[in-house]
């Protein structure tokens, strides 16, 4: 396994700019997501690392070794990068046993290596002889990776691997692949639109937008620090508020929050789990309920403050209000503020 | 730094698909150029005549008949298999498949034989509708198997009686395949040529062959051959235009259940006479013909010698052209799936364009270019083989095309990224996946060809017989006894493809929206 380096990447199609000028490091045997909504370019940026599409300008290199650069590239067989596509692209006319060891050498192509891989991915030694379309698509997604990590790649590609999946499939699915990778040592990159999946599995982030890469953290320093309220709103729902900072607090129609920002006009950023909901009389700010989604465990209530700012609190579902409840705001711990001047 | 390239190259696939495309072009370049040529005052002296009035009306007349006929037909058949309690419905749906195994020119073969009163037009009519209306039936059934039963038991729910709501919510969403069938049988009669001159029905295509036969290549043959190639492509067109923008796919994504059946009661025994009357007289003559001519003729002369030339001729005569057809079609259903472009869909819709023309006129073009460009080639095997690949590309188009998107590129980047080469994903993932597909298209070109018989008998180099030739040159000098034994073996010829159709369409199963493109593979 070997680090990923990508510098100053630039792709175009036409007249338009994919890619531009983007650098993204993913450390040995890391686990690197890179997260954008769809059209931002991260399914170029994998296939350039992956040697199907050249880049404009820019390196790739795979631990030490350069294989992507104006003047040359590595052919995409030569590169030893596993690749796993969406809904996992099982060759159709090969068993799964087959699938598995398709890209192994003939003599390498052996029974102990299949049930090495088959207990690696977490299936069950059965399925060996089965075709994949007898295959559930958590299943699929396994083989495919099965496949992609059997000739011991450099490096691994998933490129929105759990799109196909159903919501309560995605979840397992995801923690399974997160574990095989784990186990193999694997150094891989995955792409994905779905930011609980990228906070999730990931222990770095890449959040992507048009064609450039914004902030690269880990999924806690991501969520806390947003580089910018697109960010911040894109990476889990979030509330902004104009306010003015003055020493430490910001002064919103939240109330007074505790932030670490330079004085003056700022955007204030509140997460739905800061917002807790109180008796009228133990807060200063009230509010409207407008409308109240309930998950069971938890519930998310959208309100109106008296100025009319929504506002959307999550919290613990033995204090749900009902629809036009009126009700006390507290917000807990610090917010994030940035500058007017910046936007 | 690299730079990206905005138009196409010339790439090897798409020289190839030119060259293909240019020669498929050649019968209606042909027809095209020497009408044009011609100079207005020959055209109007060859144009307006009483005699192509009158075979106009007579081509018309059968053409509309027929149409109308095999519709009924086609559609009664397929509602009573697929949509009643009528029993035995693999049955039925077999024996109403069938007729397509027994070729045009040997069911008129059946009839005359026995009787000469089907040499009229209602004796045309009979025998034409019988042989095609499968070709109606077929695509119907494949969209009733997989009609989903909702938007019939909306139309009840809001006060329809089942005949209303099959006619008001059912029936629009079948008219697609209706079309389609109904088309085909428009362009199968109009290139229609060894049963109507058995049955001594004159049309453009009797009368091209007539030309020929007394004038060879004559301008009046081509003037000919120019109004038959029209009446095609204005069918195309109105068809298209009946088709219209419309769409009928279902909405929503759920599979979809099937409508109880209609309970027939006491018309059951009247549905099952009906079915076995038509049974008898689409089967049943021509079987019992066969049957008659095989004991009478066996007991004459059965010549093995020359039964074996012919089979064996026409087995590598359909071999080597479905060879050539496929990899003429390769090229055009590689540019039109991976390649997607302006210029590459133009090109993969030129490759359609000989479903408008009839075998004839594609052979007496080809004849007369031969001689006029390459005098060498005039009755040999190429041409023969040419006229072949250009009658039969959409067939096998149709089925390249559908394997190649068998084998999405994904796998092929998937194969490379594991370490193959570009050799070894083409061995490995590609040729394993497509290799059915093309298979399967030879196979339907090559049983077309051996029971083709108009391009076979003008075009085929003179000292070669096949099975055609000689069940024509037999039938149609009144040998039918020594026929017999031809028309045999062109039934067991085309039975494979029948039966490769029928299974495809049958009650309660395949993809509505696939079987018109499939039926296009029909005889």
């Amino acid at each position: 396994m070997s680090a990923v380096t990508l510098s100053g990447i630039s792709k175009s199609y036409g007249a338009q700019r994919v890619l531009d000028s983007v650098d993204l490091h993913v450390p040995d045997g890391s686990l690197t997501a890179v997260l954008g909504p769809s059209g931002c370019g991260k399914t170029t940026l994998l296939r350039i690392v992956a040697g199907f599409v050249r880049s404009e300008a820019g390196t790739v290199s795979l631990g030490d070794r350069v294989v992507e650069s104006p003047g040359t590239a590595l052919a995409a067989e030569k590169r030893g990068v596993g690749y796993v596509p969406q809904e996992g692209a099982l060759f159709p006319h090969l068993d799964v046993a087959a699938n598995i060891l398709y890209g192994l050498p003939r003599g390498r192509r052996s029974k102990t290596r299949l049930a090495e891989l088959l207990d690696l991915a977490e299936l069950p030694h059965d399925v060996a002889r089965r075709s994949p379309h007898e295959l559930s698509g958590g299943q699929q997604q396994r083989v495919a990776l099965a496949r992609a990590l059997a000739p011991a790649p450099r490096v691994i590609l998933l490129d929105e691997p759990f799109s196909s999946l159903d919501a309560g499939l995605r979840v397992s699915a995801g923690r399974a692949v997160r574990r095989v990778l784990r186990h193999a040592g694997a150094t891989a990159l995955l792409v994905t639109h779905d930011q609980g999946e990228a906070l999730s599995l990931a222990d770095q982030v890449a959040v992507m937008r048009a064609g450039r890469v914004v902030q690269v953290d880990s999924p806690t320093a991501l969520y806390a620090h947003p580089v910018d309220p697109e960010t911040a709103t894109f990476i889990g729902g979030a509330t902004v508020v104009s306010g003015q900072v003055r020493g430490g607090v910001a002064l919103t129609s939240l109330g007074d929050l505790t932030v670490r920002a330079e004085d003056g006009p700022a955007r204030v950023l509140v997460r739905p789990e800061q917002v807790r909901l109180v008796e009228l009389a133990e807060a200063g700010v009230h509010g409207t309920v407008t409308e109240v989604s309930f998950y069971g465990a938890q519930v998310v209530v959208h309100l109106d403050l008296a100025d009319g700012t929504p506002v959307t609190a999550r919290g613990s579902s033995a204090h749900t209000p009902e629809s036009g409840e009126k009700v006390g705001l507290l917000v807990e711990g610090a917010v994030v503020a940035y500058p007017e001047s910046s936007q | 730094m690299t730079t990206i390239r905005v138009h196409p190259r010339l790439s090897p696939a798409l020289l190839a698909g030119i060259v293909v495309v240019g020669l498929t072009l050649i019968p209606l370049g042909y027809v095209v150029w020497e009408t044009a040529t011609m100079g207005p005052g020959q055209l109007h002296d060859l144009l307006w005549r009483p005699r192509v009035g009158e075979l106009l009306g007579n081509t018309l007349k059968l053409l509309v008949t027929v149409v109308a006929l095999t519709v009924v037909l086609g559609v009664a058949g397929a509602i009573l298999v697929v949509r009643t309690n009528l029993g035995a419905p693999m049955l039925w749906h077999a024996l109403l498949s069938a007729p397509l195994a027994v070729p045009a020119f040997v069911n008129s073969y059946g009839w005359v034989s026995l009787t000469s009163q089907v040499q009229s037009y209602w004796g045309a009519v009979l025998v034409v509708s019988l042989s095609y209306f499968p070709l109606v039936y077929l695509p119907v059934v494949a969209s009733l198997a997989t009609l989903d039963a909702a938007p019939e038991e909306v139309a009840r729910s809001l006060g329809r009686g089942r005949a209303r709501a099959f006619a008001g919510a059912a029936l629009p969403r079948l008219l697609p395949g209706i079309l389609g069938g109904a088309l085909l049988v428009g362009l199968h009669v109009l290139a229609e040529f060894g049963a109507l001159q058995l049955l001594g029905y004159p049309t453009f295509t009797t009368a091209i062959y007539g030309q020929y036969r007394s004038a060879f290549a004559s301008n009046a043959g081509t003037v000919l051959s120019g109004v038959l190639v029209t009446l095609c492509i204005l069918l195309l067109l109105v068809e298209l235009l009946a088709r219209g923008r419309r769409r009928y796919d279902r909405v929503g994504r759920s599979a979809g259940r099937p409508p109880e059946p209609f309970r027939l009661g006491a018309w059951r025994p009247v549905a099952w006479a009906a079915l076995l009357g038509l049974t008898a007289l689409s089967l049943g003559v021509p079987g019992y013909s066969l049957v008659h001519w095989l004991l009478v003729g066996s007991s004459t002369e059965f010549p093995i010698g020359d039964l074996s030339t012919a089979l064996v001729s026409t087995l590598s005569l359909a071999a080597a052209g479905a060879v050539l057809t496929v990899l003429m079609a390769l090229p055009l259903a590689w540019l039109a799936v991976r390649r997607r472009t302006t210029v590459s869909t133009a090109l993969e819709r030129a490759g359609y364009i000989a479903n408008a023309l009839p075998g004839i006129v594609v052979a007496l073009a080809l004849i007369t270019v031969s001689i006029r460009v390459v005098p060498s080639l005039y009755q040999t095997l190429p041409v023969l083989l040419l006229a072949y690949a250009i009658l039969f590309l959409p067939r096998a188009l149709v089925s390249v095309r559908s394997s190649l998107e068998q084998a999405p590129p994904v796998l092929e980047d998937v194969s490379r990224s594991l370490g193959q080469s570009a050799w070894a994903t083409l061995r490995r993932v590609t040729l394993p996946l497509v290799a059915p597909g093309i298979g399967a298209g030879a196979a339907l070109v090559f049983l077309a060809i051996s029971t083709e018989l108009t391009a076979t008998l003008l075009l085929s180099p003179i000292g070669t017989t096949t099975l055609a030739t000689e069940f024509w040159s037999n039938s149609s000098s009144v040998r039918y006894g020594a026929a017999a034994p031809y028309a045999l073996l062109l039934v067991l010829a085309a039975i494979p493809a029948t039966v490769m159709l029928s299974l495809h369409a049958r009650p309660g199963r395949a993809s509505a929206a696939e079987i018109p493109r499939r039926m296009e593979l029909a005889a």
